[in-house]
């Protein structure tokens, strides 16, 4: 299957309202491809929050308000912060009879208090066990930074390292959350408490946004990019029903399925970006998806490896941290922003002899993971 | 809780009686020892856990499964812990009286796991009763559950089974002399330790327990209307109540799931005393036209973010109840609790409000 073509929104605190937001990602998208609106044959939408925080769900029907006449099959597919990625799975699944399927993510959350988006953010998490125990989202990952830090005796100074490399990388990227915000360490180091040990600079934003892709079963023009890998893991809801507390199990399949469908080892791997909610789950990834072993994640940021000059640069557009979060919008502008590194259209922030890249995004704390793996043709 | 499968060992944080893997039951297990495994303290407040800092353990049982636990205090790694288990106490609770409260009361507290003993005069108003109940209770509820919910009402038209219940709540009309021959009644028959509460909204609870031989143990508990629904119960500590008394009053209306608040025994406590204050004033601006029926509700809907308006929210309490309040609030505190003409001559016109079909609104 090929992306033909993307398209996204500016991430950030947006005026602009879910539809609106909806149809500015699929325009673009649909600008950015030789498919025309009418070679569509079906449309999958991910969202998580919109029936709580916008009183809107039955969002497939409201893409065919946004389409008029085209009465398309239209999907939604939620798995909370791993919606967008799920939903391109969904589509890399579909029956061969979809032969140009458009795949749109969307998130608007910033109408409400930040203690109501809070609470709905928590509905990641199991409702008895982590919810009424106010394990709220950044407590989640505190815990999992929390046994990792002691379990390796690694340091908050390394997760700062990752903040700042994707608060830089945002500021390269005119679409991103925090494109005009300069952070330093200091600013990182003295921001206050979130859920310890993680700050407020650990935490990625509660961004709005959408972002749209236009997947395709023949190659449409030279700027098309293969997906050689999708594939999909789940595991339980609630951290506290798993064993291990310091990777994620559905990661590391998912994974493992990926690479052997596209045929590449994590060697191969060129550039990535990864499920950043928060610095520790970034150091997770790495280590989950092979990109060195358990416990040296860190050694990778420390070197600058996963910088935009190291030799595998992770979350050039910013990360989550920096690009920001609009959940369900997440894992499909991860795939635009590697979809753009290898056509070589990544501005200040491309990163050079880019072939094969890969997109990791996770639901909740691991519950759900889906990795792409994408080949370009140069 | 957990559920363990006895053949294959894989676990559950749900009530499944059989493993999907194996076919075979499940077994309940009930852990109350565990150890810190980590910990985190969170700044962040949210909708449903307001106060902050507050602590999130992850804390591990001895077969090594983990749960979180939210605490107010700090625990170091390695701590042991121990957490009581989900099986809640249960109490045996007097309720007295067959009316709308009285009713409410025991639907409020059979539903939370505890025994009633409810009674009242005459066998036919608690059979009648006992019906609303089930059927208010059949909405949530299993045949199986709402069965075993029922089972645990016994209905008396005599007072001695009340004897050894922890709390009796008494719910009958308001009248003080009534009131005080039930607590006299109860007073000499009950064990001392028995919680003696009055459901009352607008008499004096030290008057009500006047003369019983221990009134230490009596305490009000104002429920409101429809009691189900309402989230509060005002504690009333009069001349005479004693700390623990007013301590166990705000236990049961936790374990009722109520918010308590306390209020010393005046007339109104907090919520009439402030809501019929801005009925009548509603009602006076009637009398002086300063703006219509309305308006009035409108204006207090959308400036002051009231779910009712003050002269809709009076229709359906009732007016001829709404004056009663108010005439006892003035007996009271005087002057500012003068009722208002419109709201007096819409009484005397029989103009009750919702019950009678027309009140400030038609209906």
């Amino acid at each position: 299957m090929y992306i033909t073509g993307i398209g996204r929104t500016k991430f950030g605190i947006l005026e602009k309202s879910l539809p609106e937001l909806l149809y500015e990602a699929i325009y673009k998208a649909l600008d950015d491809s030789p498919v025309e609106i009418t070679d569509i044959n079906a449309i999958i939408v991910a969202n998580f929050l919109g029936g709580p925080s916008q009183g809107q769900l039955h969002l497939n029907s409201l893409i065919s308000s946004l389409l008029p006449g085209t009465n398309l099959p239209v999907f939604r597919v939620e798995a909370a912060c791993a919606s967008g990625g799920l939903a391109v799975h969904q589509a890399f699944s579909m029956p061969k009879k979809f032969k140009n399927i458009l795949v749109v993510g969307v998130e608007k959350l910033n109408n409400l208090p930040t203690k109501t988006v809070t609470k709905n953010l928590a509905m990641a998490g199991d409702v008895l066990r982590d919810q009424k125990e106010g394990v709220i989202f950044p407590a989640q990952y505190a815990i999992v930074a929390d046994q990792y830090l002691r379990k390796y005796a690694a340091t908050h100074d390394d997760l700062a390292l990752v903040s700042l490399k994707n608060h830089r990388n945002a500021t390269l990227n005119p679409l991103a959350h925090f494109h005009h915000k300069d952070v330093d360490l200091e600013t990182i180091n003295s921001s206050p408490m979130v859920c310890s040990p993680l700050n407020l600079f650990d935490c990625c934003p509660i961004s709005d946004g959408s972002a749209s892709l236009i997947l395709s079963r023949t190659k449409k023009s030279d700027q098309d990019i293969k997906i050689i890998g999708s594939a999909f893991a789940t595991d339980s809801i609630s951290l506290s029903q798993r064993k291990e507390l310091t990777n994620f199990k559905a990661a590391k399949l998912a994974a493992k399925t990926a690479y052997e469908m596209a045929k590449v080892r994590p060697k191969n791997i060129d550039i990535a970006e990864v499920h950043d909610c928060f610095t520790i789950a970034e150091i997770i990834a790495m280590e989950d998806l092979g990109f060195c072993n358990k416990g040296e994640g860190t050694k990778l940021v420390r070197n600058g490896d996963t910088s935009l000059s190291g030799k595998l640069p992770i979350n050039t557009d910013g990360g989550l941290i920096g690009d920001g979060h609009p959940v369900g919008t997440t894992g499909i502008a991860q795939i635009c922003e590697i979809v753009q590194q290898l056509r070589g259209e990544a501005g200040r922030r491309q990163v050079s002899n880019t072939k094969i890249g890969l997109t990791h995004n996770i639901g909740g704390v691991g519950g759900t993971a889906v990795v792409h793996i994408l080949e370009g043709f140069k | 809780m957990k559920y363990r499968c006895d053949s294959c060992g894989r676990e559950w944080d749900y009530p499944v009686k059989f493993c999907i893997f194996c076919g075979k039951p499940v077994s309940k297990i009930d852990v109350t020892k565990y150890t810190v495994k980590g910990i985190t303290q969170v700044f962040v407040p949210s909708v449903d856990h307001p106060t902050t800092p507050y602590y999130v353990m992850l804390l591990k049982d001895s077969n090594g499964s983990y749960k979180f636990q939210k605490t107010f205090e700090h625990h170091n790694i390695e701590d042991v812990i121990y957490v009581k288990g989900k099986k809640e106490e249960e109490y045996t609770i007097g309720v007295i009286g067959t009316g709308l409260t009285g009713k409410g009361v025991v639907e409020v507290a059979v539903k939370t796991g505890n025994r009633i003993i409810f009674k009242s005069r005459s066998e036919k108003s608690l059979e009648k009763a006992i019906e609303t109940i089930s059927k208010s209770l059949s909405k949530g509820m299993e045949p199986e559950e709402l069965e075993a919910t029922l089972g645990r009402i016994t209905a008396t038209t005599r007072y001695e089974p009340l004897a050894n219940a922890s709390l009796i709540i008494e719910s009958v009309i308001e009248n003080l002399q009534t009131k005080k021959k039930i607590f006299q009644k109860l007073d000499s028959i009950c064990n001392p330790s028995v919680i003696l509460a009055s459901n009352t909204s607008s008499l004096s609870v030290s008057k009500i327990a006047e003369g019983i031989k221990h009134p230490e143990r009596a305490v009000g508990m104002h429920f409101f209307n429809p009691i189900p629904k309402m989230k509060l119960v005002e504690i009333i500590k009069a001349e005479k109540t004693s700390d623990d008394a007013v301590k166990k009053a705000h236990e049961f209306a936790a374990k009722f799931n109520k918010v308590s608040v306390d209020v010393k025994d005046t007339a109104g406590f907090i919520v009439n005393r402030l809501l019929f204050i801005m009925i009548n004033e509603a009602c006076r601006m009637l009398d002086e036209g300063v703006a219509n029926v309305k308006d009035i509700d409108k204006a207090m809907k959308l400036g002051a973010n009231h779910p009712m308006g003050p002269l809709e929210l009076s229709d359906l309490i009732g007016l001829d109840l709404c004056l009663e309040i108010i005439e006892n609030l003035n007996t009271s505190f005087g002057e500012k609790f003068e009722p208002s003409s419109t709201l007096r001559n819409f009484v005397k016109e029989g103009h009750y409000g919702r019950k009678a079909g027309r009140g400030f609104y038609e209906y």
